[in-house]
């Protein structure tokens, strides 16, 4: 798995680029300044150089030598210097004694000027140009001016630095451009990231669509998704409704069949139709419950809980009972309402099933988790008791088909939510049922 | 007392039929969801069995649509969905009781007296009427500690006068409380059965009132 989030790879992908397109175009703007102060200098030395040759004079021998001349070729230290070659007669301005070992190139022809490096007194670097003149008693005439290059070096090192702190702010209000455009660019990415957080704790039930075009494109299909998963799962579940009215009205009629035979054989088989509908129930309870996967649901507790004990009220009205509930401030559960029906729902039954008169149901949050208590005044169970009848398929009583199962079921459900179901001595002096569940995040 | 059973299963609505008979109550039978519609819609029975799984209408769009249409009847869900979002889902549609399969053919007698009583504003399970007692859950009959031998249709008279003691109840009433659909209706017969009635008890708790029926008062002193 690469590590690196889409906001990562744009900032960095954009980051290598600038770095590259930078580093290029600050070196070519480096090799055209370089180019451009060389080219200023070169020029200046062929004006100087020109200048030079206007001012050669012959002297009585009828030698040429530099007449004219800018001060600064005579001043010690200056930096200035000229070379004048007539075949291999060479004389020199002051301090130039150096050049006289320098190799002078030879321009192509008279009047052209050819530029070189030269090294001057004590190893200074030195730019010089070299002006073809015409030939002297036939012998070629190069006059070569030569200034200290130093004051160009300096004038590049200059201008790099200048142009390294201009790239490098230029370079900053890039990144920060880019960084700026990345997280705007990716916002509705984030939202969709946010919206699709909603919809797994179930406080939406699809992501909304106010998206630019593209990513609405992703939430339409998203909402797909979770609208045939909803649809897929609502079918399984309807299917196995189905197969459990279709199985248990056979068997309903089949006991009847052996009821009514009213001999031991009779006896047996409404017991083993009444193991097969225990059977059916339990398997099925199981293929129609639990978390659908992606944790989207969301339902509410208090709801569910009322809901219920208006059921049982119903169920159980011939033994008036009276159920009390404290449920204030109770979490909502982050699973199916179905399935917390299933819960509630069966541990209330199972209550109100044994009960002497009072059953509490109790709703409270611990930390993330939903705690639910379920307390009867019946005569409860023992140890042994209590470990058989959250076992699958396990019922301890035989009060009639369908009843016994409820707390094996309850047992699953919590299980497959990560929680579990307890048993335990009420303080009403029945069972105590305790499950934990997780709960929906507040909001 | 006259019960609708709705049940799409031949041998199951069959038995249904005859234990509800054998314990005294007149039986209508609906063999699927548009005849369910239309029976409760029509007859005014003291409580009806309803299948879910009914064909053609769901047994639970059967029960939204009596309730819908102002049938009040006191409805027992029979049902092979044990879950309880469905139990949930059946009382918000107007369910009274829930009887999962397979069941105890007595368990439905026993939930429908129970139902039918309270449906009449009756909590205790034996209703009283001077020496005269019924015992719903037993569906039977005492006077003075003594078992009073009723035939089905004296009983049903009996039990649907004693669950709405003290109120003027027409012959046409009791006539359709006390027989199914395919039974014959004489009013004169209605007034033969109170009469046996009467003999057959040791104060006469069975008024008659001109020209507008029968009224069950407790003797007086």
């Amino acid at each position: 798995m690469n590590a690196w989030n889409l906001e990562s790879r744009l900032v960095g992908a954009a980051l290598v680029w600038l770095v590259i397109a930078g580093g290029l175009g600050g070196a070519a703007l480096s090799f055209v300044f370089r180019e451009a102060v060389v080219a200023r200098f070169d020029t200046k030395l062929e004006a100087l150089a020109e200048g030079l040759a206007s001012g050669l004079e012959r002297n009585a021998d009828g030698r040429l030598h530099v007449g004219r001349a800018h001060p600064n070729f005579a001043e010690s230290g200056a930096g200035w210097y000229w070379l004048l070659e007539v075949g291999d007669r060479r004389t020199t301005s002051t301090d130039a004694a150096a050049l006289e070992r320098y190799p002078t190139p030879l321009p192509a022809e008279v009047g052209a000027v050819r530029a070189s490096e030269a090294a001057g007194p004590d190893g200074v670097p030195l730019r010089a140009a070299t002006l073809r003149l015409a030939a002297h008693d036939g012998a070629p005439v190069r006059l070569t001016v030569a200034l200290d290059r130093r004051d160009i070096d300096r004038e590049i090192r200059s201008f790099a630095g200048l142009l390294a702190v201009a790239a490098t702010g230029l370079g900053l209000v890039l990144v920060a451009g880019v960084v700026l455009q990345v997280r705007f660019g990716l916002a509705p990415l984030r939202r969709l990231k946010a919206d699709l957080a909603e919809v797994e704790t179930g406080r939406l039930e699809a992501v909304p669509e106010a998206y630019p075009s593209d990513i609405r494109a992703v939430a339409e299909a998203i909402n797909g998704v979770l609208e045939r998963d909803r649809a897929l799962t609502a079918w399984a579940r309807k299917s196995a409704g189905n197969l459990a009215h279709a199985l248990k009205t056979e068997l309903a009629r089949l006991r009847q069949l052996a009821r009514e035979r009213g001999d031991a054989d009779g006896d047996e088989l409404v017991a083993a139709t009444d193991r097969i509908a225990g059977i059916v129930d339990h398997h099925l309870s199981r293929a129609t419950v639990g978390p659908g996967g992606h944790g989207l649901a969301r339902a509410d507790t208090r709801a569910v809980i009322a809901a219920v004990v208006d059921g049982v009220e119903r169920l159980f009205a011939e033994r008036a009972l009276a159920i009390e509930v404290t449920d204030d401030g109770a979490p909502a559960f982050r699973g199916e309402l179905q399935d917390l029906e299933e819960i509630v729902g069966n541990l209330v039954e199972n209550a109100c099933r044994h009960a002497a008169g009072r059953v509490a149901v109790t709703a409270r949050a611990d930390g993330d988790r939903l705690i639910l208590v379920v307390e009867d005044d019946g005569a409860g169970l023992d140890d042994e008791a209590r470990g058989r009848v959250t076992r699958r398929g396990e019922r301890l009583d035989e009060k009639g088909p369908g009843a016994g199962l409820g707390l094996a079921i309850v047992s699953d459900l919590a299980e497959l939510y990560g929680g579990g179901l307890r048993l335990d001595t009420s303080s009403l002096g029945g069972l105590a049922a305790v499950v934990d569940l997780p709960a929906a995040r507040q909001g | 007392m006259r019960i609708l059973v709705c049940e799409d299963q031949p041998d199951l609505r069959r038995s249904l039929g005859r234990t509800l008979e054998g314990s005294g109550f007149a039986v209508d039978h609906a063999e699927d969801g548009m005849e369910a519609l239309k029976y409760g819609l029509a007859e005014p029975y003291d409580a009806i069995v309803l299948d879910l799984g009914l064909p053609q209408i769901d047994g639970m769009s059967v029960l939204h649509r009596w309730r819908e249409e102002g049938c009040h009847t006191p409805v027992l869900i029979l049902t092979a969905r044990s879950r309880w979002s469905d139990k949930l889902a059946g009382f918000n549609a107007g369910a009274d009781d829930f009887v999962t399969k397979p069941f105890e053919m007595d368990e439905v007698v026993l939930r429908l007296r129970a139902l039918i009583r309270r449906s009449a504003g009756q909590s205790s399970a034996v209703l009283t009427c001077g020496p005269i007692r019924l015992y719903t859950s037993e569906g039977r009959v005492s006077d003075n500690g003594m078992p009073v031998d009723l035939t089905p249709q004296e009983f049903r008279i009996f039990t649907y006068l004693m669950h709405h003691p003290n109120r003027i109840i027409s012959r046409q009433t009791l006539a359709q409380h006390v027989y199914d659909r395919h039974s014959e209706r004489e009013s004169n017969v209605i007034d033969v059965l109170i009469s046996r009635i009467r003999r057959k008890l040791s104060v006469n708790v069975i008024q008659t009132v001109r020209g507008q029926g029968y009224r069950l008062t407790p003797p007086r002193g």
